[in-house]
């Protein structure tokens, strides 16, 4: 359960973390401007779908139910 | 859709009708049994779209480059990121340590252990796909209509 609790925590985090980026106007980099970064080429735009599409595939085709 | 400095955009019947298929179509994609070909080419679909738009239709080039001026303009240094690497480094000891417990346990859980049980509802899942497309197709949309309204 404190892991759950963690990881929920970590997660919680990374979105706060990533609003106060954008509050702060360039002082903190959020990961929409490291991922505008990687996406200015065509390769890092490829690898970031890969990234997105193992993330889609691994939640909604490979979840397994608790039982 | 048209977008207006100072007014919020409405969106027209276009976007609207669009919407709710996309919404349709993500109840459906949730709806399939996991681990069947059906639940792989669901998600599938979306991805191999966006890669077909990025590489044939090409949004906006341009905008590729300010973004890219913008983001090297404000510096991005290990000073600016090491909040991110701190929440990876906590994100990874924990996965480590859960797959070092089999990869099941209930008392460190990996973040799939975790996902899966909110993932145990059609609500869940159906919120989720809807933002993961979002996260996905959301720079790609935004360059295309930045692309058209600087072609006006």
């Amino acid at each position: 359960m404190a892991t759950t609790i963690a990881w929920v925590v970590l997660l919680a985090a990374g979105v706060l973390w990533e609003i106060a980026c954008h509050l702060s106007h360039g002082r903190w980099t959020g990961l929409t401007a490291l991922g505008a970064v990687v996406a200015s080429r065509l390769f890092g735009t490829l690898v970031l779908i890969g990234i997105w599409a193992f993330i889609g595939w691994h939640l909604f085709a490979r979840y397994t139910l608790p039982g | 859709m048209k977008w207006h400095r100072g007014k919020p955009a409405v969106p027209g019947p276009a976007t609207l009708a669009g919407t709710m298929v996309i919404a349709a179509y993500a109840w459906w994609a949730t709806g399939l049994r996991s681990f069947t070909a059906g639940a792989y080419v669901a998600v599938g679909l979306p991805v191999a779209a966006l890669v077909l738009v990025v590489l044939v239709v090409r949004p906006d080039g341009s905008a590729r480059t300010e973004s890219r001026a913008g983001v090297e303009g404000s510096e991005i240094r290990l000073r600016t990121t090491f909040p991110w690497l701190l929440l990876l480094a906590l994100a990874v000891g924990l996965e480590a340590g859960g797959l070092a417990l089999g990869g099941r346990s209930t008392v460190v859980p990996t973040l799939s252990t975790v996902a899966d049980h909110a993932l145990a509802w059609h609500a869940v899942r159906f919120v989720l796909f809807c933002g993961w497309l979002a996260v996905g197709w959301a720079p790609v949309l935004r360059m295309t209509f930045r692309g058209n309204a600087g072609a006006d």
